[in-house]
């Protein structure tokens, strides 16, 4: 298994680095500009004698795809889109990029342990052409990923289209790759039912309609104390030894892995005047057999391999009430459980196992980290935690956290070194921000605020993707310096994470590779898990939170504690 | 009487209606007069006539001199915008102004124009007048047309120089003064073949000129006796008394027809300042003065220790303190004193920050909204705004109280304190991490040992330890260094406990009021008093009671007074 290495000279990538990549390749690489999004989770298939046996609720006897991506769409260039909202527009529900109609390519990843394996290898071979096969794809995993809101009920939950005339036109094979790579061209496509169109004309996705969130009860008596987020970044940064070696993005040479000498030659000459190959444009993961891209579909590679942090602390919160050491508990896959540093045990963070050693991702030394907070800090959004019904600072059996959003910039020092305390922030009236106000129930225990489960707990964040944690709990403190600082953890699709990442742009970036990352990802999943097929979709995520004392005007304090009295 | 001797014996001059000083007792004849305290003139302050009393007759002054004060930059920048219009840029530095007798007024009347003064004031003449008459402008600032462009027109260049030359001169031209004008834009014309750039020439000769630089001022024979200013002079001062401007074309034409010397005259023309929206900037113009406001520019902190402390702060906590003055004295007509004890102020997102209280989303980002501070915050009174507390420029690392009880002595009581003297050891105050001396007030107390220091020392920290609970940025704090803060002290014999209390006997106190009129009077002839206007000013402070310490009505009275336009028989400026 091939791994790189890297000096320890080189472990830490800092700010400065983001002028050098460049502002424009970052936020490409944020929301994976780089040509098509990734669709990394199952779609399906009917094909004529095909029974596929996919298991799950979702077209059960399918065949079940790993992953796929439309050739159309997988174009060079950083804003090039051809669809959605982006950043520009979040608030949008864009469609698939599946072509309106024509002629086109669909390649899949069917796992290798699919029973109808050898069958498709059969069609394959014989470069069989069916007259039309149904494809299904979720409407949630083709979606831009920069965008927030949920799904308008006219967006169907998967998509659906008839292609015509499929040829199996080739099935590169790489041994040791979990997943099959078929390639499937087709000479036209019908989109079925008018999720396509709107009153005859073709369009790109549904507006979304966002509403205020309805909150439960508010704690009006005691104390309130509201704190501005200094600081929000993936738990990651444990100490500095964490990590032996740190990921690292492919090496140029694994470009040419698949070409015959005299091509690769011709390649490397044809490259020369362009810098080499370009991570920023996508045309590094193009590195698969056939030039197939290995960042949309991962599994048709080879594992790379991924190194994972070396400690046994962690910071985070013990989500499933289990130390690691018997069986896993109901609903959960077997993981490694980590130790606080103030001693609690059990704490799921497979995050940290996966993103640990990522120098993109470590935490206040990760760059992505510094650069989504720089953000946030210049203005981009200013996220409020507000703490109410505090009748005893060191016990208190019922409180509640609020998160609340406010577009008005916080202040920091002349140095930019930290965030000043005691401003006022008024709160958004914009409906991108009451969406996704939200409160829980909690209780102070020995000083530590700790929150109850909340099923889904939803965050918008600023240029972050919207944050979506499941069995999602806080464990806060505030600080004797009247700081608040602390961990939210829950689980988190990992897939979203994936889709994220999937482009050559963010392994030059953050340092993986896609294949190592998306294996380390499967093998790490410990929550969500389906009840039918075992597999775990969730991973335990752990976020730092900081915050400096803030106040919202009296005023819009009122409304809130009006609100949630109309709410009772 | 420990305290007057050793006051005495520092060189402080006492206030000016500090007669207490010198007898120890009321002395004072008027009917209700002024109770004067043992200590440092003070007392509870005038009462105002019984309602069975005689209305008081206006004291006869000597007058003072004629002043010849330089126009202040605000003051210069605010002629050419009322003359020229908003758009009109005025480049160059400024000389700094300079403070005398606890004024920039006063010492605007001390200042020469250094070499490189006036050649800034030579360049500002030059691009005003180009701005003036640019093509663009030569519309609206020209009310005729020259008959040919390239050649002089002596009707319309007349027209043109005395117009702006009476505004900007604040008179009409003499026929001197008007004749080198035209003279100069004459030959400019013939040179350059342009009589708009003729006019510049002329116009920059107006602008450069000593009559529109200073304030000269003139005089003329007073019927009833002595010297008084003339009309035009007259209209200056109570101009820039009230709204800190020149004198506007309406006041002019009332000193050109006789208006303003007949009876009522000069009253209809000061109560139509006074219920102008100008008279705020005038009003804010005089606290800002007052209240030594000028040394917030370039006003610094160290930022290490106070990391909310930026420029914008320095120049948002002045605004508050101007806005929370203005409220309070000129649209609620409120009681001068009660400046120390109100709560009521204004507030901004980034004061907010500061005192640590929520501020209204009216404010927005950038504004302002009236705010006041609850019990529980421990603030009321001008001396807990950041613009006072912050307003130190020698120390960027600590709050010091000498510095602000000379700052009260000084600004707001007119008791002046002695400068210190050379070469004194200041490392004891000034070693902030003293584990030993933990509190400022323990610091001071072993400077105090020098008995040469002491004396000063007296007077001022007291007071300036009772805002101890306030860092050197404004932000509150109960403990120094993990010891408590004690705020407490005396005040004209009288017991407080921290800076509030405090405020409460500075409300109470004769000096405060009095000082008030004593800078208000000085602000509006430009000098110091002089011994003659001594029962003046004790005549305008039983009439500041009187009003019930309303300050628009204490400028009114100065700015109607025969006191104000009374000129000394020796400094007597010829008219021509």
């Amino acid at each position: 298994m091939h791994v790189s290495t890297v000096p320890a000279s080189q472990r830490r990538l800092g700010v400065r680095a983001i002028s050098r990549l460049g502002v424009a390749a970052l936020a490409f690489g944020l929301f994976s500009f780089g040509g098509a999004s990734a669709y990394i989770g199952a779609s399906f298939a009917q094909l004529p004698g095909i029974v596929g046996g996919a298991q799950g609720a979702d077209y059960k006897n399918w065949l079940k795809i790993e992953g796929h991506y439309w050739k159309s769409d997988d174009v060079g260039g950083i804003f090039n889109r051809r669809r959605g909202g982006g950043l520009r527009n979040p608030v949008f529900y864009s469609y698939p990029s599946a072509p309106r109609k024509g002629a086109d390519q669909l390649v899949i990843a069917v796992d290798k342990r699919s029973p109808m394996l050898s069958r498709l290898m059969a069609m394959c071979a014989k470069k069989a052409i069916l007259p039309e096969m149904t494809f299904a794809e979720s409407a949630a995993r083709a979606r831009a990923p920069a965008e927030i809101g949920p799904k308008p009920d006219e967006v169907p939950a998967f998509f659906e289209y008839k292609l015509k005339e499929i040829e199996f036109s080739s099935c590169p094979a790489v041994e040791g790759a979990p997943d099959q790579a078929f390639v499937l061209s087709f000479k036209d496509i019908q989109w079925l039912s008018a999720q396509g169109e709107v009153e005859g004309k073709e369009v790109d996705g549904r507006a979304v309609t966002l509403i205020p969130a309805s909150l439960p009860q508010l704690r009006t008596t005691g104390v309130t104390k509201t704190f501005v987020v200094s600081w929000w970044a993936n738990a990651n940064d444990v100490s500095d030894d964490q990590c032996p070696k740190l990921n690292q993005k492919p090496p140029e040479e694994a470009y040419y892995a698949w070409m015959s000498p005299d091509a690769a030659a011709k390649e490397r000459e044809a490259l020369k005047a362009k810098g080499g190959v370009s991570y920023e444009n996508g045309t590094m993961a193009r590195r698969g057999p056939e030039r197939l891209n290995v960042c949309l579909l991962p599994g048709i590679a080879r594992d790379t391999g991924h190194f994972a942090p070396q400690t046994k602390a962690a910071r985070g919160i013990d989500l499933d009430g289990d130390d690691g050491t018997g069986a896993p508990p109901k609903g959960v896959c077997r993981h490694k459980n980590y130790v606080a540093d103030d001693g609690r045990t059990g704490i799921d963070h497979q995050m940290y196992t996966v993103l640990g050693c990522m120098p993109g991702y470590q935490g206040h030394k990760g760059f992505l980290m510094q650069y989504r907070n720089e953000q946030r800090r210049n203005g981009a959004l200013s996220v409020l935690v507000q703490i109410s019904g505090i009748d005893n600072e060191k016990n208190d059996d019922s409180i509640n956290v609020t998160i609340l959003y406010s577009k008005d910039p916080m202040a920091k020092k002349a140095d930019g070194s930290r965030i000043l305390p005691d401003y006022t922030f008024r709160l958004s009236e914009e409906a991108r921000h009451t969406h996704y106000v939200t409160r829980v129930q909690g209780r102070i225990v020995d000083g530590a605020i700790v929150t109850e489960p909340a099923k889904h707990f939803q965050m918008v964040l600023g240029i972050d993707p919207e944050l979506n944690l499941y069995e999602a709990r806080m464990h806060l403190r505030i600080m004797p310096d009247g700081t608040l600082k602390g961990v939210v953890a829950g689980y988190e699709d990992w897939r979203k994470l994936m889709i994220i990442n999937a482009n050559s742009n963010s392994e030059n970036l953050y340092g993986f590779q896609c294949p190592g990352l998306y294996q380390a990802f499967k093998r790490a999943a410990d929550g969500l898990k389906d009840p039918v097929t075992g597999e775990c979709n969730g991973i335990s995520s752990a976020y730092d939170i900081e915050g400096v004392p803030a106040f919202i005007p009296p005023s819009q304090q009122r409304t809130l504690i009006a609100q949630a009295e109309r709410a009772r | 009487m420990v305290l007057r001797r050793l006051a005495l014996s520092a060189g402080a001059r006492p206030n000016r209606l500090g007669r207490g000083w010198i007898s120890g007792a009321a002395g004072v004849v008027l009917a209700g007069g002024i109770a004067a305290g043992a200590l440092l003139g003070t007392g509870p302050a005038p009462t105002a006539y019984a309602a069975t009393d005689a209305a008081p007759v206006e004291p006869a002054t000597g007058g003072g001199p004629l002043s010849f004060r330089r126009l202040s930059e605000s003051q210069y920048k605010r002629s050419i915008e009322d003359i020229f219009g908003a758009t009109i840029k005025v480049p160059g530095r400024f000389d700094p102004p300079v403070r005398e007798g606890g004024l920039l007024a006063i010492g605007e009347s001390k200042v020469a124009v250094s070499a490189s003064g006036f050649e800034q004031y030579e360049l500002r003449a030059r691009e005003i007048s180009a701005q003036v008459l640019a093509e663009d402008r030569r519309k609206t600032s020209l009310s005729c047309a020259p008959r040919a462009p390239t050649s002089f027109d002596k009707p319309c260049a007349t027209t043109f120089l005395g117009h702006y030359g009476r505004l900007l001169f604040r008179r009409p031209l003499s026929a001197q003064e008007m004749a080198t004008a035209i003279g100069l834009a004459g030959e400019a014309t013939v040179k350059s073949q342009n009589f708009y750039k003729g006019l510049e020439i002329g116009l920059a000769r107006l602008l450069a000129s000593p009559n529109f630089i200073f304030r000269v001022e003139r005089s003329e024979r007073d019927p009833a006796g002595g010297q008084r200013l003339d009309a035009y002079s007259l209209a200056t001062r109570i101009s820039f008394l009230l709204w800190n401007a020149a004198p506007d074309a309406e006041l002019l034409d009332a000193a050109a027809s006789g208006a303003l010397r007949q009876p009522g005259g000069v009253e209809r023309q000061v109560d139509r300042l006074i219920a102008s929206p100008r008279f705020t900037q005038g009003v804010r113009a005089f606290f800002a003065d007052m209240f030594a406001y000028d040394q917030f520019d370039g006003l610094s902190k160290d930022q290490a220790i106070y990391p909310k402390f930026t420029s914008q702060m320095a120049k948002d906590a002045q605004e508050q303190a101007l806005r929370t003055t203005v409220e309070h004295l000129v649209t609620n007509k409120g009681d001068y004193r009660e400046l120390f004890t109100t709560r009521n102020t204004f507030i901004n997102r980034n004061l907010g920050s500061l005192y640590k209280v929520p501020v209204d989303e009216a404010a927005g980002l950038d504004g302002w909204v009236p705010y006041t501070f609850g019990p529980q915050d421990g603030r009321s009174g001008i001396l807990t705004l950041a613009g006072f507390l912050m307003l130190d420029p020698t120390h960027e690392g600590r709050s010091s109280p000498t510095i602000r009880g000379k700052a009260v002595r000084e600004l707001l009581l007119c008791q002046p304190v002695p400068l210190p003297p050379p070469n004194v050891d200041f490392s004891a105050v000034q070693n902030t991490a003293d584990q030993v001396h933990k509190t400022a007030r323990d610091r001071l107390m072993v400077h105090q040992q020098n008995p040469v220091c002491a004396g000063c020392h007296a007077i001022t920290d007291p007071i300036g330890l009772a805002m101890e609970n306030f860092d050197a940025v404004g932000d509150f704090r109960t403990h120094e260094n993990g010891a408590l803060i004690d705020a407490s002290g005396t005040f004209e014999g009288k017991a407080y406990k921290d800076v509030i209390s405090l405020q409460t006997l500075l409300r109470d106190s004769a000096s405060t009021s009095n000082c008030a009129v004593q800078r208000a009077y000085e602000y509006g002839v430009g000098r110091p008093l002089t011994n003659g206007e001594q029962p003046w000013l004790e005549f305008a402070a039983m009439g500041f009671a009187e009003d019930r310490y309303q300050f628009p009505a204490l400028m009114r009275r100065i700015a109607t007074s025969k006191a104000f336009q009374a000129v000394g028989a020796d400094r007597i400026a010829s008219r021509e």
